[in-house]
């Protein structure tokens, strides 16, 4: 009993055609008329079955139809309740309801998957089992795809994590080099100022140096001026020493002379002694021969005698003159050593005014190297001050470099802080996007 | 009333590529069952259209595993789990459940659907069964059937927790 109303509708209908030829045969035939009722009472029944039947498949179908559409529309909450059709009528009733639990079963999945994929959740794949035909078809493209977006998104993963390492280390580096910048670029103005300062007393000691070095010039000048005027006394005291020798030298020849004289005066005061004692010695024959005259001979004996005093007298004057001679020649002896070692001391005057000459001339060279050497010492100090200046200007310039560079290597450490503060935003955002 | 029903101990099984549909109004109660459903419940439609959801409820399926279910469709999400319904006459089947919510153009939720198909032999024998064992063991230890839905619920949740995953992923992870 598993037929449609529309089988029922079609059969009911047949049975009435049928009971309506039957009942005109029976006419023919002339049966008894109560068959004849009988029979047109079993058409109207079955027509009328066939007409209530005909009506219920009208509604089946429209109640079908309305889900049908429905469906249509995307209504997937719609089915068909209280089947109670057999045949094609119901089949066709459950088909649709099949059709449209398949179709929901799959809108339902595919849905799930994509809310899945879209929050970057890639296992939750569409379960192909109970999915036929295309459903299937659709769901092993939409899981393929998935599969493909996972693999990408991990692939993705992977350089974002190999980035995420590559510039932390980046970042690090930068942050670690910034800081070792400010720790050079700190020891570095350091330096520059300890330089400065260093260089400032260097400049002062330069001028130290260049001061000493102008009074060390001035005191060689002078030194040099008197090295020439003592050079110019020397030379004199040569001139007059060799005059002095000249002197010394007339001095001992008329010393000389005197001596000769003297020795002369000695050879007349001999000769006078020697008349003065053949005068004696004829004074006292002549007395003898006076006495032996006696009185006639008396006057004869006082001029005798007279002559005599005399020749004693000029031989006491002779004696006293040999004396003072001697005196003479002894003193002219002595004026001769005296006037010799005179000499010798103007020699040795000379001798020395020679070592001093050339020890002058010796101080003279050594004042004009003094003097060339503190040139050099001057222009070796007015190029150290030149050079210090620049260094100080370069010192100078160094901390400020240095500054800048400070400068720069704490900004540049604030920026690696910022890079690394947006590296980890980005990283962070870039991983939701995964 | 079907609570009171003897098990038969029968397992039912249906096709790889038949699926058994059913729909709820928000409250659970069956507004719509289709013939595969009719067929393993081994109901009419009349008999199962109206009556709440655990009509086909079955003894040895943890509360805790229900009250997952309806949290988690409830708060508008999908939701996978391995069931072991009763039929009528006290025979059972297991089936993979897919529950969705239903929402209409404002997106309130108007009722729930559930799209079920063949579990996987090997799943169930290897991690359904003994899991769903001991979430009902606890559940039996207590006198109190809230008390021990609660407890086995926190398990579920630590025996998640220990391996690391949510229980979508973990259903998923159970796939071939």
């Amino acid at each position: 009993m598993s037929l449609s109303s529309l089988s029922k509708a079609k059969f009911a209908i047949i049975a009435a055609a049928v009971a309506a030829v039957v009942s005109e045969i029976s006419v023919v035939l002339g049966l008894p008329t109560i068959v004849g009722e009988l029979l047109i009472g079993l058409v109207v029944i079955l027509a009328g079955a066939g007409v209530f039947f005909t009506l219920k498949v009208g509604r089946e179908i429209n109640r079908t139809m309305a889900v049908c559409q429905a469906a249509d529309k995307g209504d997937f909450e719609v089915r068909l309740l209280g089947i109670t059709e057999g045949g094609e009528i119901g089949v066709l009733q459950n088909s649709v309801n099949a059709m449209i639990d398949r179709s929901d079963a799959y809108v339902r999945e595919s849905m799930a998957c994509l809310d899945y994929v879209a929050d970057n959740k890639y296992f939750r794949t569409i379960l192909d089992k109970g999915m036929l035909g295309s459903f299937k078809i659709a769901a092993n493209t939409v899981n393929n795809a998935t599969k493909s977006m996972k693999e990408k998104v991990d692939d993705f993963t992977m350089v974002a994590d190999d980035f995420e390492t590559n510039m932390k280390q980046v970042v690090d580096t930068v942050a670690s080099a910034a800081t070792e910048l400010q720790s050079t670029a700190q020891g570095m103005e350091s330096t520059a100022q300890a330089t400065s300062q260093q260089a400032t007393t260097v400049a002062s000691a330069a001028e130290e140096a260049s001061t000493n070095v102008q009074t060390v010039a001035s005191a060689a000048e002078e030194l040099s001026s008197s090295i020439s005027e003592i050079s110019r006394q020397v030379a004199q005291s040569t001139q007059i020493a060799g005059a002095a020798v000249v002197e010394v030298d007339g001095a001992n020849e008329k010393v000389q002379g005197l001596a000769t004289a003297a020795q002369k005066i000695g050879e007349v005061v001999a000769l006078i002694t020697d008349i003065a004692d053949q005068t004696n010695l004829l004074a006292l024959n002549a007395t003898i021969e006076a006495a032996r005259a006696g009185e006639a001979g008396k006057g004869f004996a006082v001029v005798a005698s007279e002559v005599k005093n005399l020749a004693n007298q000029t031989a006491k004057a002779t004696e006293e003159i040999s004396a003072q001679i001697g005196g003479i020649q002894s003193a002219t002896q002595d004026a001769v050593t005296v006037i010799g070692s005179i000499g010798g001391t103007i020699n040795k005057m000379n001798e020395i005014t020679s070592t001093i000459a050339a020890a002058v001339e010796e101080q003279g060279a050594a004042t004009q190297e003094i003097a060339r050497n503190v040139e050099q010492a001057a222009s070796g100090t007015t190029e150290v001050t030149t050079n210090i200046v620049q260094v100080t200007q370069a010192a100078n310039e160094t901390g400020h470099s240095a500054h800048d560079v400070l400068g720069a290597a704490g900004e540049l450490s604030k920026q690696a802080e910022v890079l690394g503060t947006e590296m980890d935003k980005f990283v962070i955002e870039m991983r939701k996007v995964i | 009333m079907a609570r009171d029903v003897t098990l038969t101990g029968v397992e039912r099984f249906f096709d790889d590529d038949e699926i058994i549909v059913s729909k709820t109004d928000p409250t659970g109660r069956l507004t719509y069952t289709n013939d595969v459903f009719l067929r393993l419940a081994g109901m009419t439609e009349a008999e199962a259209v109206g009556q709440p959801h655990s009509v086909i409820r079955h003894p040895e399926m943890p509360r805790a595993v229900f009250k997952l279910l309806w949290d988690t469709i409830s708060a508008g999400k999908e939701l996978f789990a391995y069931v072991v319904n009763r039929s009528k006459n006290g025979d059972h089947y297991w089936v993979l459940a897919h529950v969705t919510p239903s929402f209409d153009a404002n997106g309130k939720i108007v009722g729930y659907h559930s799209n079920r198909r063949t579990a996987d032999r090997k799943v169930l024998e290897t991690v359904i069964q003994p899991l769903y064992k001991k979430l009902l063991d606890i559940e039996n230890s207590h006198a109190n059937r809230k008390d021990g839905m609660n407890e086995a619920f926190d398990t579920l949740l630590k025996i998640l927790e220990e391996k690391g995953v949510a229980y979508d992923e973990f259903i998923f992870s159970l796939q071939s």
